[in-house]
């Protein structure tokens, strides 16, 4: 098929993903590797956001491709009460890169539904019903996860459902406010959030649902103590702490998971994305050892068909050992060397430039308060 | 250090002023930055005033600086966009 064919169909049949469908004008893909892609016509692109900031791994990873090959050929699905080896095998490994207070894993398609099964989880766990999260933040734009979605994504799921309140995020270099120092700010942004959730009575709290850094909505780091904080307010009044790893997850912040990099240990985990690279979807729902011993003896009233499909099982495997083999994170420390140098170049160098983030330019950050 | 940044661009680096007014671009400001860095055959996308850059885990640093060079060229067009503002 020629690349005009391809683009010919999808402009015709195809309903694109947050678009207006008038006037696309989608590059025809004819072959990939690493970080590159090539049209029909030889053109190189250069893939600068992972795709949808999940293609952690590139593109053509041979190891990832072999072992859904390989998944294939023994069996490509079992329901999920059925015993499964990377099924099974994935969970434990997972729970091996998590803190020591995390138990298990429910797996989902993606991150979307890992979402809303946490707050399921969350909810059946504590009895209580609302969920607080941020203006600033992309969850998901299904109905249940597009309720915590703070950003205009939201807008055509309104009024939504009940229950789910926002919060602002600490978004320093846009508040402007006159802080001296990240613990300064961050005081600020936990009590402006503590006095929330005691006018929304927090006794019928039952999570705070955060993307740890914040993703798509500008990453927006928080401040130090600022997560910190937050886990104390969880603690005081029995909230359980949902951090959102689905794009920060899995290296790509220099650390196996972003909330690493603030010292807290949440009570629910979400990932997807970097979980398989896109290789085939895969998302879930890490909980604590808490949560996962209460659902011992009381019933777990969540399911998916696809949920830990053995494919994607298997190709999760595959990546993370990926991820372990090849040093991936020391890469991560390395060139995110070279790309924080070139942010701060450019952030000098142009005056339409206001702000550049990454985590590894924190001092930058607190030199801009 | 990590693969996970934003860009943000403003009309004013004294007031901050976001180059695009939230959850609008009626100019399509930054429709027109996305698609110079994609001529450029820099993929990547945008959110309200800000150029989102993660790029794959296994990115080498010459690649980044050849990468990063192209932001460099495109962000002058983003500069007289600011002024004009």
């Amino acid at each position: 098929m020629s690349g005009e064919s391809i683009k010919y169909n999808h402009c015709t049949y195809n309903l694109q993903s947050w678009s207006k469908q008038k006037g696309l004008d989608p590059i025809p893909i004819e072959k990939t590797d690493g970080i590159y892609m090539w049209d029909y016509d030889g053109n190189r692109y250069t893939d600068m956001s992972s795709q949808l900031v999940n293609l952690n791994v590139g593109h053509g990873n041979r190891a990832i491709i072999d072992a859904i090959k390989e998944q294939a050929e023994k069996y490509c699905y079992l329901s999920p009460s059925y015993g499964s080896e990377p099924r099974g095998e994935l969970a434990k490994m997972i729970i091996e890169l998590m803190p020591d207070n995390m138990g298990k894993v429910f797996f989902t398609n993606g991150g979307a539904d890992a979402n809303e099964n946490a707050v399921k989880i969350a909810r059946m766990f504590t009895g209580r019903q609302k969920v607080f999260s941020r203006y600033r933040s992309y969850h998901g734009s299904t109905y249940g996860a597009g309720n915590l979605t703070g950003e205009p994504r939201r807008y055509p799921l309104e009024p939504g459902a009940p229950g789910f309140v926002k919060f602002f995020d600490p978004y320093i270099y846009r508040d402007n406010l006159p802080f001296k120092t990240e613990k300064e700010a961050s005081e600020y942004y936990v009590a402006k959030l503590r006095e929330q959730v005691i006018y929304e009575g927090a006794d019928n709290v039952a999570a705070i649902v955060m993307e740890t850094i914040t993703g798509s909505n500008g990453v927006i780091i928080p401040p130090d103590g600022y997560l910190q904080g937050v886990r104390s307010i969880c603690d005081e009044f029995g909230i359980m702490m949902i951090c959102d790893e689905v794009m920060a997850g899995f290296g790509r912040t220099g650390k196996m998971f972003a909330f690493e990099n603030f010292g807290v240990k949440p009570d629910i985990v979400t990932f997807a994305k970097g979980i398989t690279c896109g290789y085939v979807q895969l998302g879930g729902v890490v909980v604590s050892k808490d949560i996962a011993a209460y659902f011992d003896d009381h019933l777990l009233s969540c399911g998916l068909t696809y949920s830990g499909h053995p494919l994607a099982c298997a190709a999760g495997v595959a990546c993370l050992n990926f991820y372990k083999d090849t040093n991936i994170l020391d890469n991560v420390n390395r060139s995110g060397a070279a790309l924080a140098e070139c942010l701060d170049t450019l952030k000098e160098k142009h005056s339409s430039v206001g702000d550049v983030r990454c985590i590894g330019l924190f001092f930058c950050n607190r030199a801009c308060m | 250090m990590a693969f996970f940044s934003a860009i943000e661009l403003v009309c004013d680096k004294e007031s901050r002023e976001p180059l695009v007014p939230y959850g609008k671009d009626p100019d399509g400001k930054m429709k027109k930055l996305i698609g110079l860095l994609k001529e450029k055959g820099f993929m990547t996308y945008s959110h309200e005033n800000m150029i989102l850059i993660s790029p794959p885990l296994i990115i080498t640093p010459e690649q980044i600086r050849e990468e990063m060079a192209k932001v460099d060229e495109v962000l002058f067009i983003a500069d007289e966009m600011a002024e004009k503002a």
